[in-house]
């Protein structure tokens, strides 16, 4: 059999022993993994070594030996393609910025290195220093260098946070600020509503609390207004004459046109908005006492001077078409958010009295006529639940009941939500499922409920709630609010312009571009990923904006 | 010696820098009353400062170049680029590579206790070039353990992915034993009695260890030497065990290197496709791809 050339992916005890197989026959092999070492997972999973065997013990010795393999570690596969006898592969290795050939394993490099951080690949159990060996013996070198520390990797728009952090400690609050502002317009608002992911990767948190990040970046922002600093605006000199319509004026949308325009597209920036002022969900989800709308126009206003053209008012589909949208502009972006309540699957869920969270949510931020009377039920276990029963408690409700079908511990909202709406007088009852709005005169009076006890848990350990059965009960109420999950509204394109529509009718997108299925239209923000947190809508918006820019300049 | 610590403990503390984040002032539940008044009211500036001073300002090498000054050969080139390799090949072969998801318990986010650990760090310390030489520790103190748990926190998985996970945590236990003379071991798994069916009588060679069919609920650092009390239920009622360390099970998934060349290669893979005869190399739906099952 004539020679073949083998790719193999992954290095571990499996992808070894097929090497070792494949150039005992007569093959060239290329082992690619991309941890910088190889022969890994070796305790069997589908036996037990009861016989006094051990753990595989993969010939990392004969690999290193043979010249037919070749070991490409620290790697990874960017594209594959191709058919039987002819696969293309591209592979991206990282530098280990050790010449192997010339290092003889003296090992002296890590005595002296001043860097002690915890060791990945033991699993965190031993230190290492910034430069380290893999598998003893093999000389495997490296020196690690990471483009970023942890919160900056964690956090969606990849804020570089060690640099704002650090300029705060200098007492340098305007630098700290103009280092947020390179990738993020909404500092005042970010700094008070994002769940900061961030903070739960902070080192810092492995010896006693991590940092608080999320906060110190309000300081600063707060600092400019408290003191009435004018916003510095810079623009490039370089600019660009095409069109861009932006549809929707949320987090997502305004981040992606105030990209734009440090790009050289301003002054040819429109953002077109239905409700009559712009900020989506900071506007009309997110209620004034954890955002203040005063505070939120601040963030608007500087997008805004960056020679963004805002129309409120305006909805896309009803007072503009989206064809016509097409027609005048030379791109678009569809940042239209998740404004859809979800159902709750329940009975006479249709009544009067029973209202979707996000819909109350809205009027009242809107200064909308709202139900504010009496007893109310919340259901649902997430962050707009929390919203939904706190602000009941604020505009008059004398009592506020929010019902979950799991326990505290499996809510998905923030816990200092949970422990805000519960200091504020929100009664919690855990473990219960709603089943059937109880109707009298055509109005909701109440809800028949059923309690729930944990089962088995599903993958991510969470128990699932099983119905305990003969437990129902009716709790009585005037409102009962529907707060379980938001969907898009999509009813600006139409069948005919072949979206690619997905199944929170998002609008689907490639998730490293944000690029619809339709040439020249892209969509970020909770439009296309499916509701999430602001931030990461933002850094849609931000991406969206670096694929328009190519996109356009690759046309030209 | 360090390394019997865990991540964090080599940071310094610096007498002027608080241990404690700052707290957020919040405006009293009375004032919120019927109106939407911002509670969270923002750090003075010296709150703000202190706690900025607490950033470590992480990052790897910070390119001193000590390791250079002192590298005789001078194999050390901060300027070494990436590569890049462009290859023809007439067959791929996939393995399922390492991946494994750990779901947290009551009590134990994160796994934050000192003497909670996973099983793949036990692999590591099981490892003859692993941090200990091989010996199981516990991270706290060094110590070994007389009494270990394991647990299983996860279910709802397919019941192959789910034997590969019991099996591998089985056979840790098995090394255990063999290096731990008399250790006492208990073993929750909410799939123990289907697992035992899988296992066959394989199992009934392991003595020592007590197989639990039991749903685990929480994990609590206890005492002084911060030992692990578990609690779990069994057939209804509530159990508690103390151990010197608890080994949590982590489910095995693909990573994403994986996933995403399948995806490339326009086949459908996923962690069962690797569960076959251990070191076979299998053919797939598409000529010239195959997988290496694993060993
Ligand atoms: C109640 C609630 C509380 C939340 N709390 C938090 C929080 O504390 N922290 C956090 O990080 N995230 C929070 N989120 C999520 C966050 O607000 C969203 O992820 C974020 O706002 C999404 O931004 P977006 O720009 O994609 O969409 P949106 O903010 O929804 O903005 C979309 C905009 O498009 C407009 N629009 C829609 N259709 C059209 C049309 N046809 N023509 C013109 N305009 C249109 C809408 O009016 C809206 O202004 C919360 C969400 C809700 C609902
Ligand atoms: S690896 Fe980096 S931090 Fe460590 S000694 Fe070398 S240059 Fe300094
Ligand atoms: S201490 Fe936390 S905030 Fe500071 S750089 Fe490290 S991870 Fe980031
Ligand atoms: S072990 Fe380190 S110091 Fe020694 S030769 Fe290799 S790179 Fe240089």
């Amino acid at each position: 059999m004539a020679e073949k050339n083998v790719l193999i992916i992954g290095g571990g005890a499996a992808g070894v022993k097929a090497a070792l197989d494949r150039v005992n026959a007569g093959n060239k092999v290329f082992l690619v993994e991309d941890f910088p070492s190889i022969g890994g997972e070796r305790i069997p999973q589908d036996r037990l070594i009861t016989d006094g065997a051990s753990f595989t013990a993969p010939d990392l010795g004969a690999v290193k030996e043979n010249n037919g393999i070749q070991v490409i570690d620290s790697a990874e596969v960017r594209s594959l393609a191709g058919e039987n006898g002819n696969f293309k592969a591209k592979v991206h290795r990282r530098t280990p910025r050790i010449d192997r050939e010339k290092c003889n394993d003296c090992g002296e490099c890590i005595k002296v290195c001043p860097i002690h951080m915890y060791d990945d690949y033991n699993e965190s159990l031993e230190w290492r220093t910034a430069v380290d060996y893999f598998n003893s013996g093999s000389g495997n070198y490296n020196v690690f260098k990471e483009d970023m520390p942890v919160c900056q990797r964690t956090c969606p728009i990849n804020l570089d946070i060690r640099t704002y952090v650090g300029y705060i400690a200098d007492g340098k609050y305007a630098e700290s600020l103009a280092t947020i502002r390179k990738k993020l317009p909404f500092p005042l608002s970010i700094g008070r509503v994002c769940p900061h992911p961030c903070e739960f990767e902070c080192n810092r948190g492995y010896k006693d609390e991590p940092i608080s990040i999320c906060f110190l970046k309000r300081y600063v922002a707060d600092y400019e207004v408290y003191n009435e600093v004018e916003p510095p605006i810079s623009l490039p000199e370089e600019t660009y004459p095409e069109k861009i319509a932006i549809i929707g004026g949320g987090p997502s949308g305004l981040t992606c046109a105030y990209h734009l325009a440090l790009l050289g597209y301003h002054n040819n920036i429109t953002v077109f908005e239905a409700l009559p002022a712009c900020g989506g969900m900071f506007l009309v989800g997110i209620p004034e006492y954890r955002l203040p709308k005063a505070i939120l126009a601040k963030d608007v206003e500087f997008i805004e001077k960056h020679g963004v053209e805002i129309k409120t008012g305006v909805r896309i589909g009803k007072d503009i078409s989206y064809d016509d949208i097409r027609k005048d502009y030379d791109a678009v972006l569809l940042a239209v958010g998740a404004h859809l309540g979800m159902s709750m699957r329940v009975k006479n869920e249709d009544a009067e009295g029973v209202v979707e969270g996000v819909k109350y949510l809205r009027d009242a931020a809107l200064g909308n006529e709202i139900p504010n009377k009496g007893s109310c039920i919340v259901v649902g276990g997430g962050n707009v639940a929390m919203d939904v029963a706190r602000t009941s408690l604020r505009v008059g409700f004398d009592e506020v009941n929010l019902l979950y079908r799991r326990t505290r511990k499996e809510m998905p909202a923030s816990p200092w939500e949970v422990d805000a709406a519960e200091h504020e007088g929100v009664k919690f009852h855990f473990l219960v499922a709603p089943q059937e709005v109880v109707v009298k005169g055509g109005k909701a009076v109440g809800m028949q409920c059923l309690k729930m006890e944990l089962g088995e848990p599903d993958e991510s350990g969470r128990r699932r709630p099983v119905p305990i059965e003969g437990s129902e009960f009716v709790m009585d109420a005037d409102t009962i609010f529907a707060a379980i999950g938001q969907v898009t509204d999509a009813s600006l394109v139409e069948e005919k312009h072949g979206f690619k529509i997905g199944r929170k009718f998002n609008f689907e997108v490639n998730p490293e571009t944000f690029e619809t299925n339709v040439e020249g239209v892209f969509a970020s923000g909770d439009g296309a990923t499916g509701a999430g947190i602001a931030i990461a809508a933002c850094a849609g918006g931000k991406t969206a904006a670096e694929s328009i820019h190519k996109y356009l300049r690759g046309k030209k | 010696m360090y390394i019997y610590e865990k991540k964090g403990r080599y940071i310094i503390d610096f007498q002027d820098i608080p241990a404690k984040r700052a707290e957020m002032p919040e405006i009293e539940v009375e004032e919120r009353q019927g109106n939407m008044k911002e509670v969270e009211t923002g750090f003075p500036e010296d709150v703000a400062v202190a706690e900025a001073k607490r950033c470590l300002a992480c990052r790897r090498c910070l390119g001193c170049a000590l390791c250079w000054a002192e590298c005789k050969p001078e194999a050390i080139n901060f300027d070494m680029p990436d590569e890049d390799f462009e290859l023809e090949v007439d067959e791929v072969i996939l393995t399922s590579g390492m991946q494994r998801k750990i779901a947290p318990i009551r009590g134990n986010y994160g796994n934050k206790h000192m003497n909670v650990v996973t099983d793949l760090q036990v692999e590591r310390m099981l490892a003859d070039t692993g941090p200990s030489d091989g010996l199981i520790f516990r991270p706290q103190d060094g110590e070994i353990p007389k009494k270990i748990g394991f647990a299983q926190t996860f279910g709802g998985v397919d019941d192959k992915v789910r034997d590969a996970a019991l099996f591998y945590a089985v056979n840790e236990a098995i090394m255990a034993q063999k290096k731990i003379e008399g250790v006492e071991i208990s073993f929750v798994s909410p799939d123990m009695d289907a697992f035992k069916a899988s296992a066959g009588s394989d199992l009934d060679k392991v003595s020592g260890v007590n197989f639990v069919n039991g749903t685990v609920a929480e994990a609590t650092e206890v005492g002084e030497n911060k030992d692990i009390e578990l609690k779990y239920e069994v057939g209804g009622s509530e159990k508690t065990e103390t151990f010197d360390l608890l080994v949590l099970l982590t489910r095995p998934q693909l990573p994403p290197m994986i996933e995403g060349s399948a995806k490339k290669l326009g086949i459908e893979v996923n962690y069962v496709s690797f569960l076959g005869t251990p070191g076979e190399i299998v053919e797939t739906d598409k000529a010239g791809v195959m997988l290496a099952q694993n060993m």
